[in-house]
């Protein structure tokens, strides 16, 4: 038996396509979990409710009748999901010539939100979501590197650690998505504020309306293809702003075409290319246009219903015409582990 | 039909299971219903099975229609044949062939199990209750009642099945289907072999309960917890990979890029800037290196008009009052452009 089949690379499409920034982790994605549904759809040979035909005349007074089950959807409303990624970055500043600087990276996620199971929508089904998640970035765990930095706070030139630069991200988000066949439409919004680390002070907000679609191209059984579009607009507040800006300078909208590909590798392991594009126009600051190639890939390991390993390589190329920051080349490539509960 | 049987794999527990449990080589009738005979080897005229014949291998036990019987072994192994089958003992070990037809089988816990072999495969069962029905092909299929089971096929190839489950062993004795889920409570309330007998199976109240955590599943609506709803997968807000987990954009707000002089010092002389870009404390000065001179430079030769003022793009002494305090650590000739309009 072929597993999985279509419909588990499909969930895994799904759930990585809409990510604005490619591959999802495993929010998750329970490989096993998924194969099993494969394994009870794909394999039954009969209805749910039908009684397994007899092979020989009297069989089931014998044995009685064989009715088929059919796994029931089960009913959540509350998903909770711990990840946590650890990866190198050639380009941890996201500068260019002297200014990379690569770094071990480790980005901690605890996500809540009330999500119930989709329920059917006219042809198709919605899902609402509303949730928070808290997100930990923390730099140089593993390097002694130390960076000649000018400290605002103490007016001076000094020697920092990479550590310095850790940060904390707050997010809350609603959204919803409605599916019908192979296509998925999707609209949310979200708040969204940027922190620092040692006293927990934050120095950026941004409300992020955004939407998408996406298309499912079946390639076999075992392999999957999708094309899609997404978009938002973010208005941001940024505290201190550069000189001549104001705190809206970061206002933004961006536009993402991206294309990905999954592949099972057996029958816990998926891999998914994928290749984006993304067109970012800065509305209130600069005159600025930032064009973002993204390209990578993911293997990801479902070993358990409720927890995925990954590993993964990623290379981002951004041409800008900005004044504030410069055309960059990032090299990312580590690995994670996710958990998701969903009761 | 007579089911020819072929050489075979025997999984490493059943052969376990054959050395050191007490052999299944013969059972005492100890029910028979309707039609029912024995066929010894070498007699050509079936007998009428009666109570308390003793069944041998290598001699058949043959069912009609509508008719069953069972079979007692001195260990408590309880065997029921069902109708229109055909049955009996391997020589040795706790082997019983089926060449057609359907059984009963239940081994106690502690005697041994036994291997249930028909149309070339094998179905190894370790202290539980199952049904076995031989097809017409050379195939049969196993449905467990209660317990655990294990069903090895010649090539090695083995299922595990749970109470509730279903798998059917191909014609070719080399491939199952998936393991599927059958209504328990509705089997058992239509199997003769479970309840077409006068003396209630030993094992009836695991039965019973695997029948009553089964029907609790399907109250709840969800017989198998796949865990998995589509919808409910990961979404834009959750984390990308690398440092994509967050938008490179917002993300360039708690760490900008390293400051050009022109642009440090267009901070530093502002005055208002005491938190620097975004509010943060340390910003990265980057140090002298040509390329990023000449990238500095090119990009002065490419600045748009109506951009921000920026003051001068080259490399040159930074003027500000503070200047003793920097001259004080970092060298300023070694300040220069990395990037500049």
């Amino acid at each position: 038996m072929r597993i999985p089949t279509f419909a588990s690379l499909a969930v895994v499409l799904v759930s990585v396509l809409p990510s604005a920034q490619a591959q999802n982790p495993g929010a998750i994605r329970q490989a096993e979990a998924v194969q099993q549904r494969q394994q009870s759809e794909s394999g039954a040979p009969f209805k749910e409710g039908a009684d397994a035909p007899e092979l020989y005349a009297g069989e089931s007074s014998d044995l009685g009748p064989q009715s088929l089950l059919k796994p029931g959807e089960r009913k959540t409303h509350i998903s909770v999901s711990l990840d946590s990624q650890y990866f190198y970055t050639d380009n941890m500043l996201l500068g260019t010539g002297a200014g990379r600087q690569e770094s071990d990276v480790l980005v901690s996620t605890a996500q809540i939100a009330l999500a119930p199971t989709g329920y059917d929508l006219g042809a198709g089904k919605f899902a609402p979501r509303v949730g928070y998640q808290h997100q930990w970035q923390n730099f140089g765990l593993a390097s002694d590197a130390r960076l000649t930095v000018f400290d605002f706070k103490t007016g001076g030139l000094r020697q920092a650690r990479l550590n310095e630069f850790d940060f904390n991200v707050q997010t809350v988000f609603t959204d919803a998505r409605w599916t019908f066949g192979a296509w998925t439409f999707e609209a949310g919004f979200d708040f969204r504020r940027l922190l620092t680390t040692s006293d927990y002070e934050q120095f950026y907000r941004e409300y992020v309306p955004r939407w998408g679609v996406q298309r499912l191209f079946k390639l076999g059984d075992n392999s999957a293809f999708a094309l899609g579009y997404e978009g938002d607009y973010r208005f941001t507040d940024t505290d201190f702003p550069p000189p001549a800006f104001g705190s809206d300078y970061n206002d933004r909208t961006d536009h993402s075409l991206f294309a990905f590909y999954a592949q099972s590798l057996g029958k816990h392991v998926v891999a998914q290319p994928y290749y984006r594009f993304k067109y970012t126009r800065f509305t209130a600051g600069e005159d600025r246009d930032d064009y973002l190639n993204s390209f990578g890939l993911a293997v990801n390991w479902y070993f358990c219903p409720h927890a995925s390993l990954r590993a993964f390589v990623a290379y981002d190329i951004l041409e800008t015409n900005s004044a504030l920051v410069p055309d960059y080349r990032a090299f990312n490539g580590g690995g994670g582990i996710n958990l998701t509960v969903r009761f | 039909m007579r089911i020819k049987f072929a050489g075979f794999f025997i999984a490493a527990f059943c052969s376990w299971s054959s050395v050191f449990a007490a052999s299944l080589t013969e059972s005492t009738i100890t029910e028979v219903i309707n039609e029912v005979s024995l066929l010894p080897v070498n007699v050509a005229t079936p007998a009428p099975a009666k109570l308390k014949d003793l069944v041998k291998a290598p001699d058949r036990v043959r069912t009609g229609a509508a008719s069953r019987s069972e079979l007692t072994a001195p260990d408590g192994t309880i065997t029921r044949i069902g109708a229109n089958t055909v049955f009996s003992f391997a020589g040795q070990g706790r082997e019983l062939n089926l060449e057609k037809g359907s059984l009963l089988f239940h081994s106690p816990k502690g005697k041994g199990g036994g291997i249930i072999k028909s149309g070339g495969a094998s179905a190894a069962v370790l202290g539980t209750t199952i049904l076995v029905a031989a097809t017409p092909g050379g195939g049969f299929k196993v449905i467990v009642l209660e317990g655990r089971c294990r069903v090895t096929l010649p090539n090695g190839k083995q299922r595990n099945l749970g109470a509730g489950e279903i798998v059917f062993v191909l014609a070719d004795g080399a491939n199952f289907t998936g393991p599927l889920p059958i209504n328990l409570g509705k089997l058992v309330d239509g199997s003769l072999l479970v309840k077409g007998f006068a003396q209630p199976l030993p094992s009836q109240p695991l039965i019973v309960s695997a029948v009553d955590r089964q029907n609790a599943r399907l109250r709840k609506g969800r017989w198998v917890d796949t865990g998995i709803v589509i919808d409910d997968l990961a979404r834009p807000s959750e984390p990308g990979n690398g440092l994509q987990a967050l938008d490179p954009n917002t993300y360039q707000a708690a760490v900008p890029p390293p400051l050009s002089p022109a642009q440090f010092q267009q901070m530093f002389f502002k005055g208002d800037a005491a938190n620097g870009p975004t509010g943060r404390g340390p910003v990265v000065i980057t140090r002298s290196s040509s390329a990023a001179q000449q990238v500095g430079n090119q990009k002065n030769q490419t600045a748009q008009p109506g951009q921000p003022s920026q003051p001068s793009q080259t490399s040159q002494p930074i003027q500000t009052s503070r200047q003793d305090a920097l001259s004080q650590t970092v060298d300023q000739s070694q300040v220069v452009a990395r990037k500049l309009p």
